[in-house]
Formats: C-alpha cells, structure tokens, sequence
C-alpha cells in the first residue's frame, strides 16, 4: 500500500492511531498536501452549502436563541446575585431611624431600636414615629435616581465622575441597616462601578462606555 | 438605540460572513453556529462601544481567533477528524485570496473528469459519506476510491495553482 493510500485508510478511523503516527505520516510532504488539499475542499464545499443556506429565518431563529438565553443568563445572575446580598445582610439587625432627619420631624415619644452594630451615626435627638424605613429593592433603576433616594437618607452628597455612571441600571436590594459604608462596598461589587465616599461625599464613576 | 437593539443590527448585518467563515475554519454546523453565538452573547453582556465602520473587521477577527482556540484545544486525531488545516498559523490566507481559492476549488469540483470522481468528492465531502461506504454502494473496492480521489485532487490542485 502506498502512502497516500495509508493516509486515507487512517482517515477513515482517526483515533485508532496515535498521536506519533498522525505525527509521522503528516510529516510527510505528499501526504500533507494531500491532506491539505482535502481539507480546502471540504471549507469550500462548506462555504457553498452556507451560502445556500443561511437565509433570513435562519438568522432571526439564531438572534432568538441569543436574546432568550440572554435574558436566562441574566435572570440567573441577579438571582445569584440577590442570595448574596441577602447572605450580607442577614446579620446586621440593626433598624436605623432617620435619625438625621429628626431636625425636621417633630418630636414625638419613641423608642430608639438598634444594635448599633452597623451604625455609624448616633443621634442625642429625640427619635421620630415614622415607620422605620422599609427595604427597598430597586429594579432596573438607574444609578442616578437610587441615589437621589439614599443621599437623601444617609445625608450625603453625591458626585458623578462621568456621565455613564448616572445611567447604568441596577437590580439593588437596598436595607435601612445598611451603613452607607456597607452601600458602598456592595456596590462597588458591580465590576463597571467605582465608588468612593470621602467625608461626607460620594463619588461615582464607571468604567462603561456612555452609549449613544 | 439601546445596547440590545444596536447588537441586533450588527447581528443580521453581520451573522453570514461570520458563520460563514466559521465553518471554512471548523467545517461544523453546530459549532459555528456556537461560535457567532458566543461572540454575541459575550457582547451582549460586556457593553462595548463597536463602531459601526470597525465593527466587521472586529467580529471576523473574533470568528477566527475562536475558531482558532477550538482548533488548538483538539487533539491530532479531533483535528483530522474535523479535517481542520494542519498549519494553523502559516496557511490561514488573507481573507481575499481564501475566497478565490475556495471559489476555484468549488468550480474545479463541477469540472471534475470522470464523472465517478466529481460523485466521490460531492459524497464525501457534502454528504459526509465514509470512503469504504463508497466503495460498497459503488461495487468497487476501497483502494479504487482512493485512486478516484487521488486523481480529483490532482485536478483540483491544478485549478488552485491557475489562480
């Protein structure tokens, strides 16, 4: 049997030969353009079979199976994403009163409730009535209006280092025990998200691209 | 245009030339079907800015070095299997002249003489048949295949070397 004939006899059943004898006969210059040419056919009976058949419904059926299994992919995320942060905040019990709010609230009978464990801001004023505040949880919210909302609470000022940061969406599951200390490390957890809180001033930026 | 709409757009626009070369490079349905799907889908999650004038040049370079991976990831026998190109980094011509030369070798398959090796080449390598397969609906015996075969790409070697 010549050597071309071999080539296309292991050919036919690959893996019964070893990675050193594919080594070898490949190694050899007529079997290897042999082998090279066949393997141009085959691109070239295959890019005629594409052209023949990809067609309008093929690629809308494709662009289908992206986005659904996108929006799966997403979901999973932010579930995942939601079972950590309510691992994160299972401990800190601690109900904040808005306690920097009192100012404008009249003084009424209350009971302070807190642990203090995460609680930064102590206040000698008399504690207001309201409801403590409740969970939040922002969905698909952009950044800008989640913190209109909580630099209100943790009176802070908030300052954006670009544009982009303003608009990025959020699934946020926000806790009135939270620090703003705490607010901050969750966030920063969102890899396209840079926060930095110096005194009493929060900057944000991001590290996406603004769209169009 | 939100990032969705925008990948659409790249998407029809763009999802035959990258298919397309995906399987002159695998020479696989599924897995070029895989391979535009990941590169989408990884857009889809990582904003990026493409412009609209770079964007092409930027998903066939990403068709091709996936493609490229999966090659590389393969074992000697997987890559015969697949028939993938042997000198990935020195044979992979500049997308132009492949083009000529796939569409000469696709011309040249129609003018193959005897009618017997056009049949061979056309079983093989659209239909996937084995060559002792062939050989048995043929009558003949498998080494016969072989000399049929040698002979239609001796004939496709010389419509390449025209170009």
């Amino acid at each position: 049997m010549n050597k071309t004939d071999l080539l296309l006899q292991m050919m036919e059943q690959p893996h019964r030969y070893t990675a050193e004898e594919w080594q070898e006969i490949l190694a050899d210059d007529e079997c290897r353009e042999l082998y090279t040419l066949m393997s141009m056919t085959q691109s070239a009976v295959d890019a005629a079979r594409t052209d023949k058949e990809v067609n309008d419904e093929m690629i809308d059926g494709e662009w289908q199976r992206l986005s659904s299994v996108q929006s799966s992919f997403q979901l999973r995320k932010f579930a995942a994403m939601f079972v950590g942060i309510l691992m994160l905040s299972g401990i800190a019990f601690a109900a904040i009163h808005i306690i920097s709010h009192s100012n404008s609230h009249k003084e009424k009978d209350t009971v302070a409730v807190s642990n203090a464990s995460s609680l930064t801001r102590q206040s000698p004023l008399p504690q207001d009535t309201i409801a403590a505040p409740q969970p939040k949880l922002y969905e698909n919210v952009p950044l800008s209006d989640i913190f209109d909302e909580l630099s209100a609470y943790y009176h802070i000022k908030v300052e954006y280092r670009n544009d982009a940061a303003r608009q990025i969406r959020l699934f946020y599951q926000w806790k009135p025990e939270y620090s703003i200390e705490k607010v901050v490390d969750m966030l920063n957890n969102f890899e396209w998200l840079q926060l930095e809180l110096e005194n009493d001033t929060l900057y944000v930026s991001s590290t996406v691209e603004p769209q169009s | 245009m939100t990032d969705q709409k925008k990948l659409e757009k790249l998407f029809k626009q763009h999802y035959r030339q990258m298919y397309r070369l995906a399987t002159i490079l695998l020479h696989d349905d599924a897995e070029s079907k895989d391979v535009v799907h990941d590169i989408f889908a990884h857009l889809l999650r990582n904003s990026q800015d493409l412009r609209e004038d770079t964007a092409e040049s930027y998903l066939l370079t990403s068709v091709r070095n996936r493609c490229l991976n999966v090659i590389r990831s393969r074992q000697i026998q997987e890559r015969v299997e697949h028939l993938y190109l042997l000198d990935l980094d020195t044979t992979i011509t500049p997308a132009e002249r492949l083009e000529e030369e796939l569409e000469a070798l696709y011309k040249g398959i129609d003018q193959l003489e005897p009618p017997v090796c056009r049949d061979i080449i056309m079983q093989h390598f659209r239909d996937g048949i084995t060559f002792k397969e062939i050989a048995n609906s043929l009558g003949i015996s498998e080494t016969t295949v072989y000399k049929h075969l040698r002979r239609a790409l001796n004939q496709l070697r010389t419509q390449l070397k025209k170009q």
